[in-house]
């Protein structure tokens, strides 16, 4: 496994990008053969997770930070988002109804749902009255050859 | 992300390249509120460069897709990558709005020269 990474920037939303790039080279100091569909899927949900701390975690408050560390063998890579925000569980928010027309169809809801479509493992962890951790888990290797049958 | 706009007729197509996430995402709904303001309501929004859209770049998509079709006219998304179009699948915008291989195709289907 490899040694944690980790950065503290600022919760604002210019610091996103710099945010999403360190967490995808968590993959890359695995030596983890790069995987496009993984390394979209990891900054796809690390920007998510990272614009939520900022618009409605702090929601306008200064002084705020995030801090990102990930770790990673060369078949999976773990993102671990920390905020000082009140806390808020991203496991309570409901699903988009994506079956419904465009015109009854709003525009809420649908960052988490991406976040737990596109990760293999997605946890929420409360640091008492303000602070949340937000584990975000995802395959970066080739899928496990099956072991040959025996007898 | 960046952004250019190219006119095919009455048809314009807005080409994408990058990320489009809670930072870019004001920008682009600027890009396309430009054109609607200007009367164009054929938009073709070519995404073959994205690497990621987060749900703010959807929001976006989404209301650029009422404003035009509440004025007779349509949003469609031209040339996605798989894991763009992934994310298209899971929100629910593949039921909501046209995708298209390459931006000729989507620009002959609303009338343009593709």
């Amino acid at each position: 496994m490899s040694a944690p990474r980790r950065i503290v920037r600022p919760a604002r939303i210019e610091h996103l990008p710099e945010l999403v790039e360190f967490a995808a080279q968590g993959v890359r100091a695995s030596g983890a053969e790069a995987d496009a569909a993984a390394l979209h899927d990891i900054r796809l949900a690390v920007s998510e997770v990272c614009a939520n701390v900022v618009e409605h975690g702090y929601a306008g408050e200064p002084g705020g930070s995030i801090s990102i560390e990930t770790t990673a063998t060369t078949e999976r890579l773990v993102v671990r988002i920390e905020d000082d925000a009140p806390v808020f569980d991203p496991s309570t928010v409901p699903p988009p109804d994506t079956g419904i027309d465009w015109k009854r169809r709003g525009p809420g809801k649908m960052g988490w749902h991406l976040v737990y479509s596109v990760m293999d493992e997605v946890r929420h962890e409360a640091r008492g009255a303000r602070g949340n951790v937000v584990i975000l888990a995802k395959r970066i290797g080739p899928a496990p050859s099956r072991a040959p049958r025996t007898g | 992300m960046e952004t250019s706009v190219e006119q095919r007729g009455h048809v314009i197509v807005v080409h994408i390249s990058g990320s489009v996430d809670g930072h870019t995402a004001d920008d682009l709904q600027r890009v396309f509120a430009s054109e609607v303001d200007a009367g164009h309501h054929a938009l073709i929004a070519d995404v073959g460069g994205v690497d990621y859209t987060s749900s703010a770049g959807l929001r976006v998509l989404l209301a650029v897709l009422k404003q035009t079709r509440s004025r007779g006219g349509d949003l469609r998304l031209a040339a996605p990558r798989p894991e763009v179009r992934k994310v298209l699948e899971l929100s629910g915008f593949t039921g909501i709005l046209r995708v298209f291989d390459t931006v000729d195709e989507a620009v002959r289907s609303v009338g343009g020269r593709g």
